[in-house]
This record gives structure tokens, sequence and C-alpha cells, in this order.
């Protein structure tokens, strides 16, 4: 259970928007109320103007748990939106080439998702939301179960894919790191009942790939400043549980 | 300190191992068995030899049992389990899936499976006799129902745990309510539904016997009843080892097509 108080949440197109907050805050449960997952049990979503009302399409959402489908080759998972929607076959096809080749997956179009590393299964699951053209990518903590190494890669990976997409994201995670390196915008939640305590713009120029933006004193500070932000919820809890 | 490893192996000969230890095994059972047979320790009227076994299973292949050429009776009683399990299978995933889908009718099944869950077929023996008489269509009934239950409930469970992230990743993806069966339920639920075929098969085919009890005149369960009433024990060992034998063959044939069918499973 998680109580989530008004939140307005505005992202402009094509920006990379991060929620960082502390655990238990309910990140994960803003982002599924936004992907239509869970139906609010009081009060209502709005995304521009329009009231959610469950999943869709244009909504494209990344699970930590990559959440692919066994039975279908990594080429029949990004078809899948595709093939839902009736699209006719060789369209498909052709869509699902040109998102293996954007993740660089082409050799393993016929792999089955067990075949492959967790980073190459979270490549999958990005590219199958792509393929389906969502407005907005929702990602809840997409590199959380992947090693150090590879969840390094994969967030050089994703910058790569947002520039060329130019895709708005909705990212959740509990790395400030991840959320600064990634983000044009960070947004940091409080504690129960959860509302955003205040956005943060981070002036760092793209791209970013080099691994030394990491150590640059911008970056620093700002981990400080969002790391401080988050210790003072965690502050106001602990109190209050007393 | 210095370390150097030059092609080391971990693991390896565990699968030549294993067969190795379990045909060991079967030759010390085997001779065992033969041993005591010999030693007249055990008389001959309760336990043959395995050569005599083998003996009279070629014998029975030439000349048949009761009149009936041998291979009529092992076509007989795999005919009828064939036909019951099919019935069963179809029956079975068919209100399985129902169950685990709607839940009002998980609702109105569940204490009905609760209830005749613990009975076990061989329960049913005379009443089936009573209701449908001594014919094809009650020993055909007793075999579906051996399976039946079980498959059911295999479906419904698979269906039920089907992770609660892929539902939500196909309906994001634009999946509809029937899509969402075709394509994510029912596959996700493939594994678990292959565990009841396969468990059932084998309930089925152990039951033959029973069913053959009802008043047949042929069929592998007829020729083990009719020869231990004449008290050729022989006879009854071959039928009962047959038995074994088809039954292991009818698992290791499910066994190949659940590997095909469901190949990412335990991956």
């Amino acid at each position: 259970m998680a109580t989530l108080d008004d939140i307005s949440l505005s992202v402009e197109h094509g920006r990379f928007l991060t929620i960082v907050g502390p655990s238990g805050c309910g990140k994960t449960t803003l982002l599924n109320i936004i992907a239509g997952f869970v139906t609010p049990t009081n009060g209502e979503v709005l995304i521009d103007g329009r009231r959610v009302t469950g999943a869709g399409p244009e909504r494209g959402v990344v699970f930590q748990g990559y959440a692919l489908f066994d039975w279908l080759t990594v080429k029949k998972n990004i078809e899948f939106g595709l093939r839902m929607r009736g699209i006719p076959e060789r369209e498909r096809a052709a869509k699902a080439d040109e998102y293996l080749a954007l993740v660089g997956l082409r050799k393993f179009s016929h792999r089955y998702p067990y075949e492959l590393s967790g980073g190459m299964k979270q490549r999958v699951a990005i590219a199958r939301a792509l393929a389906n053209d969502p407005e907005i990518l929702l990602m809840d903590e997409p590199f959380a179960s992947l090693d150090a190494q590879t969840r390094e890669i994969m967030q050089e990976e994703l910058l790569r894919i947002w520039e060329r997409t130019g895709k708005t994201i909705l990212f959740i995670t509990h790395s400030i790191e991840e959320a600064i390196y990634l983000s044009t915008d960070v947004a940091v939640m409080t504690f129960r009942p959860g509302h955003l305590k205040c956005t943060l713009r981070v002036e760092l120029p793209y791209p970013r790939g080099d691994f030394n933006i990491r150590t640059a004193p911008r970056f620093v500070e700002l981990e400080k400043v969002i790391h401080h932000l988050i210790r003072e919820e965690i502050a106001k809890h602990e109190m209050e549980d007393e | 300190m210095r370390w150097k490893t030059n092609n080391v192996r971990v693991g390896g000969s565990d699968r030549s191992r294993t067969l190795l230890i379990g045909a060991a095994s079967v030759i010390l059972g085997l001779v065992l068995w033969t041993a005591v047979t010999k030693s007249g320790l055990v008389s001959t009227r309760f336990l043959a030899s395995p050569i005599e076994i083998v003996i009279q299973f070629w014998q029975l292949l030439q000349k048949g049992y009761g009149g009936t050429p041998f291979y009529v009776h092992v076509g007989v009683s795999l005919y009828r389990t064939l036909l019951g399990f099919a019935l069963a299978v179809v029956a079975g995933v068919s209100l399985g899936l129902m169950i685990g889908y709607v839940s009002a009718v998980a609702a109105a099944v569940s204490p009905w499976l609760a209830f005749l869950r613990p009975i076990p077929a061989i329960a049913f023996v005379p009443l089936v006799i009573l209701w449908f008489g001594i014919g094809e269509f009650s020993k055909i009934s007793l075999i579906f129902l051996a399976s039946f239950l079980y498959i059911t409930l295999n479906t419904a469970v698979g269906v039920k745990s089907v992770q609660l992230q892929l539902l939500r990743a196909a309906s994001s993806l634009g999946a509809g309510q029937r899509q969402m069966f075709l394509h994510v339920i029912f596959p996700a639920a493939l594994p678990q539904i292959f565990t009841g075929i396969r468990v059932g098969c084998a309930l089925s085919w152990a039951l033959v016997v029973a069913a053959e009890l009802v008043a047949a005149q042929s069929g592998l369960g007829y020729m083990i009843m009719d020869a231990s009433t004449f008290f050729r024990v022989t006879d009854v060992y071959v039928g009962v080892i047959t038995i074994g034998v088809i039954g292991m063959v009818l698992e290791a044939l499910i066994v190949a097509i659940e590997r095909r069918v469901v190949h990412w499973r335990g991956k």
C-alpha cells in the first residue's frame, strides 16, 4: 500500500525525466498508475487532460524483470505489440529488424530469451517497447538487477537510443548517480504521502558517453544535493516512527 | 603465492555416471532375482525367474493368450487408455483454463474438485458398472476419471501462476482480452499443463488393469486377472512387466514432446 498525494508531473516532449526517492515512497506505484496497471482507489490520473483507464500502447513499459515472452524468439518478442495491433507481417518484420539493429542484437534475432544474458534481455525489452512507437517510455528500475559493469554499458546504450529516437522517457531508479547520468530532469519524491519534493534540471551536455562525466565537479555537486534531499526525507520518516 | 590452472573442468561426466550406476543396479537386481529363484528359497509357484518370464513372453507372442494374440491384448489396453486419456486431456485442459481464467467458474467448481480429488478412480469401479454397465464405455470412463481431475487442476494452477508482469507487459503493448488469453496466458501456462498431461497419462495407464476387471474379454488387465485365476504365475509376471515397460515408453514419448513444445521450461 502506498499513498500518493497530489502529484502533478509534467515532462516536455523528448526529455528524460527520472524519479528518485527513498525506498517505499511510491515511485513504482506512481509508474504503475501512469502505465494504467493499477487503478487508484481514490483520485484520478490525467495524462494531457485525458483520464487514464488502463494500459495502452501509447505508454511503453520496460520492467526490472524484463517480462519477455519465453516462448517467442527475440524477433517475435519485438514484433509482439505490432502483431497485437494487426500490423501486416512484412511490415512487422521490417520494424523488428530496425529495432534489433538499434539495440545491437541483429545476430540474436532467432534466439530465445533464456539464451540471453540479463543486459541483452533488457535490450530486447527496450526494443519491444519502442517498436510499438509509444509517446512515452516508462522504465521501472530497468537496470537494477544487472551487475555494475553491464549496468554502466546499458546506461550508455539507453542514452544513445534516446538520442537516436528522441522519445520522452520517464525513468525510475534509487541510484542517484544513474539518475544524474541519464536525465535532463530529476524529480525527488517525498516519503508518505508521496509527492514531488522538487525537480532539478541537469545542466550537463550530451552526449554523456564519456565515463569521465561521472566525476565532473557539476555531477558530483548535483549528487550531493540530491543525496541531501533524500536523506532529509528519510530522517523525517524516522522521526515520525519514534 | 602463484596459481595456475590447466584445463580445469568442473562437473562434467555426471550423466554417464548416472547411467552407469543405473545399468549396474538393474543388472544386479536381475542377478539377485535369478539367484533367489534358483536357490529354491522362494517357490517358483510364487516367483518366476527372469529367464522363465522371457521364455513365456516369447511363447505368448507366438501363441497368444486365451485364444487372442498377445499384440491384440496390448493393443486393446492401449486403445482404451489412449482414448480415455485423450478425452481427459481435452476436457481437463478446457475446464482448467476456465477455472484459472474466470474466477466465478473457479468459485463454483472448486468445492466439487476439493471433494472429488481425494477419491481414487478405482473407488468408482462399482458405481461406473452400475451406471454404464460392463461395456467399453465403462472402462473408458474409468480411465478418463483417473487423469481428468489431475489435468484440470494443473491447468488451473498454470493459468493462475502466470506472472503479473507478463500480463502487464502484454496489455501495455496493446493486447486485448482475447489476445492476452491466446498469446500470453495459454503459452505461459503450457509447462504446468504438460506436467498435468504427463502425470495424467501415467495415472490413466495405471488404471487400465482395474478398468479391465470389469468383465473384459481382452486386454493386459484381463490377461493378468485370468492368468491369476488359473494360477498361471509366469503369465501374470509377463503381463505386469509389459504394463511397466509400456508405461515407461509412454512417459518417454510425452517427455520428448514436452521438450519440443515447452523448450523454455526450467531455463
